[in-house]
């Protein structure tokens, strides 16, 4: 006998959680006998901005290129939208964008009609088409550029190029890999505000980079990938908290250089305040890591002044992704 | 699909050295070719040339002899010494008008004759004739070195040649006569024995065999088409390349869209097609009005001919564009030695070439057969040179096989390819 009480449709539907935009399940990939993707495991929720960092080399792009069904793997299991990503899911294909790491445009083509080979392989309908394009081309500001042929445009108008053949036919899931290597700050700018917009558009967007700075920008959570492993999934702050260090203090003190018995004594005095965790002093600056906490600046200039220590410039800073990096790896994630 | 061919079409056509290579090339070389052939027919053409005759005594009495040297002159020369020239011998030479062969100066004797030959390089040699009637040739260095310059001198190896056949013929028919005489003088009075050898003997006689007159050059801008052709497999291993993820970005890009592979292929194939079509037509055109080379005449075969050749390339281009764990530019690469390696085995480069593709043919004739090349050639070869299409139908039949045959092999390679790398 069932005595399970049937559920009404519409508190079914307000308790079911969305099919997240992709689910990705304990996969594994090996390149010959290297170990590329170590039971990665991965859900994007729709409508985020994912961020997947690492350094180079620990498997972003093989985990992309898998999850598109470019690549073969051992195992594991890939779902997009709740259907499971195939070579041949044409229907799932239709709604991804995919703008990868390299260049991929006709050098013999002109920019506009780039844009609009590609989109013609997901839109048939040629005026619905034009109309796509033109919005393409003016979401990436190559207005100016329709008629240029690629090797005429410069490195930041090439990636706006790749970035507009990728999200031409407007599509709800968006995989941009590394799209800012080799961008000036400018460009860099324009494409991550551009990622941002489409994301407010409503397109659920994937996001790999190794440079931190993007991630913690755009990115509403980050994976952060090691070895094909994950190392930390969270929000940014979320990740920040996993690690003791709250603040980095830097504060010049020159006078330390010459006086070894002072310096020593600074340093054991700031290390008896109770939220520092370390201090160091090198090229007359001291640097101060503390736990996180309102009073530490106050507390360590406080020290510093009973030291009869003379200060020059003073900054703080917060944790940054590369020290969550170094914290839970023991390495530099720009190594 | 369409916007594929499309595509591919605006690629192809905007792709420069795709460009030099099937369009400039072909003309470039058939230009060339044409400065090398251009004087090969006149290699078989009869030159006229000068010739001193010692009007002596001997000659002045061999009446035969002065028949046959009146025979091989459009103004017969009458020496002073022999009084009235006897009429011209009838010589039968089939299409060829031997009154063109020589330009006679009489000369009193074999040293004014000798002298002259040295001074004089235009005048070939002289011609004697013995106490037995009997005529002998003699050539100065001068023109056995010419001789032997076919380009230099084109027609004079032919010409001596005749003119060497024509004295041993008339020598060989005086002495049987002289000997027949010799042990027999009353056969004079025999009707049947006299007009025998009035007859002019006719132990060869001309056959055509093939449809139209051969030209040795044809050969060569035909293997240049078929050359042409397997360069233009290029185009579809750009095609098949820029569709597969391991090899591009644009083929990863390409592989995330909606439309088959299928598609995109049969999109990209057909507009390498219809570009192979068009270098080979240019390359065509040029050969038959610049370089004055006959297609027999039959447009719709040479149309067929070239839609077989370029759908066949295409086709084997694909394979090649689909062949797994190559780079694209391996790939390309592969695409330049086989034409040039398969151009050599169908004689392209040259008279040594040709043999070599001659001893395949009859040595070797499975190479002959699978070497898409020499099919090409044939294909051409066939239209020009036969009465009957069955030939010409049988190169389209193999070519058409392994056209299908590679299509079946890429189709297996390329058939939902995925990559352990990319």
């Amino acid at each position: 006998m069932n005595t399970t009480a049937p559920i009404p449709a519409s508190a079914a539907q307000r308790t079911a959680q969305p099919t997240p935009a992709i689910r990705v399940t304990e996969l594994v990939k090996h390149y010959g006998d290297n170990l590329a993707l170590d039971y990665l495991s991965m859900e994007v929720r729709r409508g985020e901005i994912y961020g997947l960092l690492g350094p180079n080399g620990s498997g972003k792009t093989t985990a992309i290129n898998c999850i598109l069904g470019l690549l073969t793997y051992d195992s594991g299991e890939i779902r997009i939208f709740g259907e499971p990503m195939g070579p041949t899911s044409y229907d799932l294909k239709r709604r991804i964008g995919v703008v990868p790491q390299d260049i991929a445009v006709f050098n013999e083509l002109t920019v506009e009609e780039n844009i609009s080979y590609f989109c013609s392989l997901y839109v048939a309908d040629r005026a619905r088409r034009t109309g796509l394009v033109d919005e393409a081309i003016a979401f990436v500001g190559l207005d100016d550029y329709r008629t240029y042929r690629p090797r005429k445009l410069s490195g930041g108008l090439l990636r706006r190029l790749n970035i507009a053949c990728g999200i031409v036919h407007k599509p709800k899931l968006i995989f941009f890999d590394e799209p800012t290597v080799a961008v000036d700050p400018q460009s860099r700018n324009a494409i991550l505000e551009g990622i941002e917009q489409l994301n407010a558009q409503g397109s659920t967007i994937v996001y790999t980079s190794h440079y931190m700075e993007e991630v913690e920008q755009i990115c509403d959570r980050i994976q952060i990938i090691d070895h094909g492993r994950q190392i930390a999934l969270g929000t940014d702050d979320e990740l920040k908290r996993m690690i003791d260090v709250g603040e980095r203090i830097s504060i010049e003190a020159p006078s330390l250089t010459g006086d070894d018995d002072t310096r020593a004594r600074t340093i054991a005095a700031l290390r008896a305040l109770p939220a520092v965790h370390d201090v160091a002093f090198e090229q007359d600056t001291l640097t101060i890591s503390c736990a996180q906490g309102a009073h530490n600046l106050i507390d360590v200039l406080q020290a510093l002044r009973q030291a009869d220590v003379p200060v020059g410039h003073v900054s703080s800073h917060t944790p940054t992704l590369n020290d969550v990096f170094l914290a839970l790896t023991g390495t530099d994630l720009r190594d | 699909m369409w916007s594929t061919f499309l595509t591919t079409l605006r690629i192809n056509l905007r792709e420069k050295s795709s460009l030099f290579w099937l369009f400039c090339f072909p003309i470039l070389l058939s230009t060339m070719f044409l400065s090398m052939f251009g004087n090969l027919g006149a290699t078989y053409a009869i030159t006229t040339m000068r010739f001193a005759v010692v009007a002596d005594a001997a000659y002045c009495k061999a009446e035969g002899a002065q028949q046959l040297i009146a025979a091989m002159q459009r103004t017969p020369v009458t020496p002073q010494e022999c009084g009235t020239a006897p009429a011209a011998m009838d010589v039968d030479a089939g299409d060829t008008d031997l009154r063109d062969l020589l330009d006679v100066t009489a000369v009193d004797t074999v040293g004014d004759a000798s002298d002259l030959i040295n001074d004089d390089h235009d005048v070939r040699g002289f011609l004697t004739v013995d106490g037995d009637g009997m005529v002998h040739m003699t050539i100065s260095r001068a023109t056995v070195s010419n001789a032997n310059d076919a380009m230099g001198s084109p027609g004079l190896p032919i010409s001596l040649s005749i003119l060497n056949g024509a004295i041993g013929m008339f020598n060989r028919q005086t002495l049987t006569v002289a000997q027949i005489l010799g042990a027999d003088p009353t056969v004079l009075h025999d009707a049947d024995f006299t007009a025998a050898v009035q007859e002019t003997p006719d132990f060869t006689h001309q056959v055509r065999l093939t449809n139209f007159k051969p030209d040795e050059s044809a050969r060569y801008y035909y293997a240049l088409l078929a050359m042409t052709a397997l360069m233009a497999m290029s185009f579809a291993v750009t095609t098949v390349c820029a569709t597969q993820a391991n090899l591009s970005a644009l083929g990863m890009r390409r592989s995330m869209a909606p439309l088959t592979r299928l598609r995109q292929l049969m999109g990209g194939f057909l507009a390498s097609w219809l570009c192979t079509f068009c270098s080979l037509l240019v390359a065509l055109l040029y050969i038959h009005f610049v370089c004055r080379i006959s297609f027999g005449g039959r447009w719709a075969a040479t149309m067929l001919a070239i839609v077989v050749a370029s759908f066949s390339s295409n086709a084997l281009g694909t394979l090649l564009g689909s062949l797994p764990k190559l780079t694209a530019g391996t790939k390309i690469g592969l695409t330049t030695a086989i034409s040039c390696v398969l151009s050599l085995l169908s004689g392209l480069y040259g008279s040594g070439a040709m043999a070599l593709s001659d001893w395949i043919q009859r040595n070797a004739p499975i190479v002959a057969m699978i070497n898409p090349t020499q099919q090409v050639t044939n294909l051409f070869y066939d239209i020009l040179y036969y009465d009957s299409y069955t030939p010409f139908f049988r190169t389209v039949g193999i070519l058409l096989t392994m056209a299908v045959l590679a299509l079946a092999l890429a189709t297996v390679f390329l058939r939902r390819q995925r990559y352990a790398h990319l």
